[in-house]
């Protein structure tokens, strides 16, 4: 994991897209139009499980480390989302 | 009918307390619901409540005084007879502290109320305090110096612990503790698919196929409504119940059970119990090991447990009949997943979700990202 150059600072608006590709693709309820104020539970049904899926998928899809519990339990929106990856990506890429 | 109470719910949006809620208010109590993040109250069949004589109050129990003014805390003190404390964190693996400040010192500031306003508690508690004890388990048992499986339960200890320490400076309980809160007895509808729930999509799924455990082992499932029954009559008829503890139980089940009765269902997969000597993390392929470290880890104590409770004060004091069924109760349970759509319909995988995204290769994240086995983390 250390051997590769760092790439380019991730800003969140390179991350927004992505986040928003894999939320809504692990969405239990489609068709619903994404913003950063959709929440994931009312909007589009997460339950804990589907949840927990979602954090692998987006450490998958990102290559990151593990999510911290802490953060991943504070998370309500799709925005949050988007900041707690750009600041996980960030962290790597300072590694 | 009778005496018309005026009693404080707290966690009255929850699974159980919606339902206590309900009960009361339909035999034409006062009821202050308090709510915390979610203010609206729906029952355990998905229908808002929307009874007469239920006030709601948001408030945070972490809280001194409940977050409360000081007016309002001595309000609410002065206009109730009876609390049902019901709120708590339920869910397994958060941090230690989110456990004692909703738990336990929640649990002090609701003591602290009934002091103040000379009110009387029935405090739910869980009939897991008593651990990793194996064999009897009575309602009269508390603190036997057993050992616990997990922070939850913990708190849960030193929560009941405080009820039974407040009644010397006068605070009169009675505890009510419910073994695992699963659907209707005769329909099998739940509200919220939760702990034992989720491991029977995982398994079924097929996305967790082996779980330490023995075939011996006993899950005790109870249904929301007989829960919900026995508050209602313990906080109805608090005289008689005073001092005492009700085991809110249902019928034991084994992992066999378990086992013998998802064969039946074609489409499920069925876990293997592996003694807890012979299984090895290691060897699980990446998702199945994150499955199991994130969710089944949580309750792997609880696949090794023997107990059985004594429901003695229960069976003398609530009318309704223990509930029992065994297998053809968690067929029930289990039909009503399938028919909601819980089970039966699995949305697709990490795996399959990430590759028709396209983002298995390294195009987003860097060389990171080509480490798909999780080798090397
Ligand atoms: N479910 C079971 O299998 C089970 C088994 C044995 C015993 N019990 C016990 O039964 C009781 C009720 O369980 P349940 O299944 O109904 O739980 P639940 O559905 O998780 O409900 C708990 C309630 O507590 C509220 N709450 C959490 N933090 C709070 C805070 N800081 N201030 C005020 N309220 C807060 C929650 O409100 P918000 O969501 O709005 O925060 C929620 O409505 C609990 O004491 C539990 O320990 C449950």
């Amino acid at each position: 994991m250390t051997s590769h150059p760092n790439p380019p600072c991730p800003t969140e608006d390179a991350t927004r897209s992505t986040v928003y590709a894999i939320v809504g693709a692990m969405a239990p309820m489609t068709g619903v139009e994404l913003a950063d104020e959709t929440t994931l539970v009312a909007d589009l049904a997460y339950d804990s499980l589907r949840l927990i899926e979602l954090t692998l998928a987006l450490e998958q899809g990102f290559g990151l480390p593990e999510l911290p519990q802490e953060e991943t339990a504070m998370v309500t929106t799709l925005g949050d989302i988007v900041r707690m990856v750009a600041a996980a990506r960030r962290q790597e890429a300072a590694r | 009918m009778r005496r018309r109470l005026r009693v404080l719910v707290t966690g009255a949006a929850g699974l159980v307390g919606a339902e206590v809620t309900a009960r009361l208010a339909a035999a034409g109590h006062e009821v202050t619901a308090l709510v915390h993040r979610t203010p609206v109250l729906v029952g355990n069949d998905g229908t808002p409540l929307e009874a007469a004589g239920v006030r709601c109050l948001t408030a945070d129990v972490t809280r001194p005084r409940l977050g409360l003014s000081e007016a309002d805390h001595e309000a609410l003190a002065g206009g109730i007879d009876r609390i049902v404390h019901c709120a708590a964190i339920t869910d397994f693996g958060r941090p230690e502290e989110d456990y004692q400040r909703v738990n336990v010192d929640g649990t002090a500031h609701v003591l602290e109320l009934a002091r103040a306003g000379g009110a009387d508690l029935v405090h739910v508690g869980t009939a897991y305090v008593c651990g990793e004890r194996d064999g009897l388990i009575l309602e009269t048992e508390l603190d036997e110096g057993q050992r616990l499986a997990n922070a939850y339960e913990a708190s849960k200890l030193r929560a009941e612990t405080l009820v039974h320490k407040a009644r010397a400076d006068g605070v009169r309980s009675a505890v009510v503790r419910p073994s695992i809160v699963v659907g209707d007895e005769h329909t099998g509808v739940v509200r919220d698919y939760k702990n034992i729930y989720v491991v029977l999509k995982l398994t079924t799924e097929g996305k967790v196929r082996s779980i330490p455990g023995q075939y011996e082992a006993r899950l005790d499932l109870v249904p929301v409504d007989y829960v919900a029954d026995v508050i209602t009559q313990v906080t109805e008829r608090f005289d008689e119940a005073a001092g005492r503890t009700f085991h809110a139980v249902g019928a034991p089940l084994t992992l066999r059970d378990f086992s013998d009765v998802m064969a039946e269902y074609p489409s499920f997969q069925v876990p293997r119990f592996v003694p807890p000597t012979s299984f090895d993390l290691g060897r699980l392929p990446r998702e199945e090991r994150v499955y199991y470290e994130r969710v089944v880890a949580l309750y792997e104590s609880y696949f090794r447990r023997r107990m059985a409770f004594d429901a003695s004060n229960t069976a003398q004091l609530v009318a309704r009949p223990a509930p029992g069924g065994g297998q053809d109760f968690l067929r029930r349970l289990i039909d009503h997943c399938l028919e909601s759509g819980y089970l039966g319909a699995p949305l697709p995988g990490v795996a399959d979700v990430l590759a028709r995204l396209d983002l298995t290769g390294a195009d987003v994240s860097g060389p990171a990202a080509n480490d798909a086995n999780g080798a090397g983390r």
